[in-house]
């Protein structure tokens, strides 16, 4: 039992470090260059005109905040939660794209270029959705995170 | 004591609450560093492409331009005269003036490299030329990546970023 504890322990660090690095790397690029990334949300021509900038600016901050959460321990429920959402609304945004034929570049990391196709982008976020869910699954299921109020919540 | 769905429910409740929290915490800091940047994007204006040339994505902004330029993922096509252009041009710059015949614009592609995206500029107020001249050029190859910088000559030279002066790779009529 307490080997399988300190596996949960183990999986539970490794998921989060790594998706909050990958947080951090995506985020950089887009705060050093928010006019370019905004021409990204643009492409996926889902958002309003008056909502692109304001999405350009805002989420790579919200990436790089959580990339740093998730790798620190910090507000880790909250954290995971946000994960979960925002790989939930790239992938969603993707497949509805490549539903409707458009044939449009991720943008999530900084390499990334037209030369990939849609596919790729979508196995590779589902990947990284099933990596966030797994992290929910763990934290709703175990006590790790909960710690601070021991008789709050079971 | 509650069951296991208020225990859930209670772990729900603080996982929101914290998310709120990252949320608003990520748009404070979006938004005063998009305040202390030198150029700040207008947070709920449309791009400046919709503005200026309707729906389709003609026009690149300053930033937009100078990131493709040091990233080396651009061309920069020069639609002013020659004689402008020898006074000073964007650091590797092409000259196509505007009103070049089809012969030469279909020449001056044909050596550049796929991949690349054009960026056409000139020093016109109201950037007409390089409008012209994208059009065009876009015209001539439809597969092309074609771009528009407005006002680029004076906004590259009123951010102080790489420029030459001097001849250089004129495309002339042949």
């Amino acid at each position: 039992m307490k080997s399988f504890l300190a596996f949960r322990r183990l999986s539970m660090a490794g998921i989060r470090i790594f998706i909050g690095l990958l947080f951090l790397y995506a985020s950089v690029d887009k705060i050093l260059y928010p006019g370019a990334f905004a021409e990204v949300v643009y492409n996926y021509r889902i958002l309003p005109d008056e909502m692109i900038h304001f999405t350009a600016v805002v989420l790579p901050w919200l990436e790089l905040l959580l990339g740093l959460f998730l790798i620190f321990d910090l507000w880790l429920p909250g954290a995971v939660l946000l994960a979960n959402a925002l790989f939930m609304v790239f992938f969603a945004s993707m497949a509805f794209n490549m539903a409707r034929g458009l044939d449009i570049e991720c943008g999530c990391f900084p390499q990334d270029g037209a030369s990939a196709s849609l596919v790729y982008y979508l196995v590779r976020d589902g990947f990284f959705l099933f990596l966030s869910i797994l992290a929910g699954f763990l934290l709703l299921s175990g006590t790790i995170a909960w710690q601070k109020k021991p008789n709050a919540v079971k | 004591m509650g069951g296991p769905i208020e225990s859930l429910l209670g772990k729900l409740r603080i996982m929101a609450k914290q998310g709120f929290g990252i949320i608003l915490l990520a748009v404070i800091l979006a938004v005063l560093g998009n305040t202390v940047r030198p150029r700040a994007l207008p947070l709920f204006a449309p791009p400046l492409w919709k503005q200026v040339v309707g729906s389709s994505r003609q026009a690149l902004t300053i930033e937009e331009a100078e990131h493709l330029f040091l990233c080396n993922k651009a061309v920069f096509i020069d639609a002013r005269s020659p004689e402008l252009y020898a006074e000073g041009h964007i650091r590797g710059a092409r000259n196509i003036p505007e009103g070049s015949g089809e012969k030469l614009m279909r020449e001056a592609l044909s050596n550049l490299a796929m991949d690349s995206v054009l960026i056409v500029y000139c020093d016109d107020e109201t950037s007409a030329m390089s409008v012209s001249l994208s059009r065009k050029l876009a015209a001539v190859d439809r597969a092309r990546k074609i771009r528009t910088l407005l006002r680029g000559w004076d906004l590259w030279v009123a951010n102080e970023l790489p420029i030459e002066s001097g001849a250089g790779p004129v495309e002339e009529e042949g």
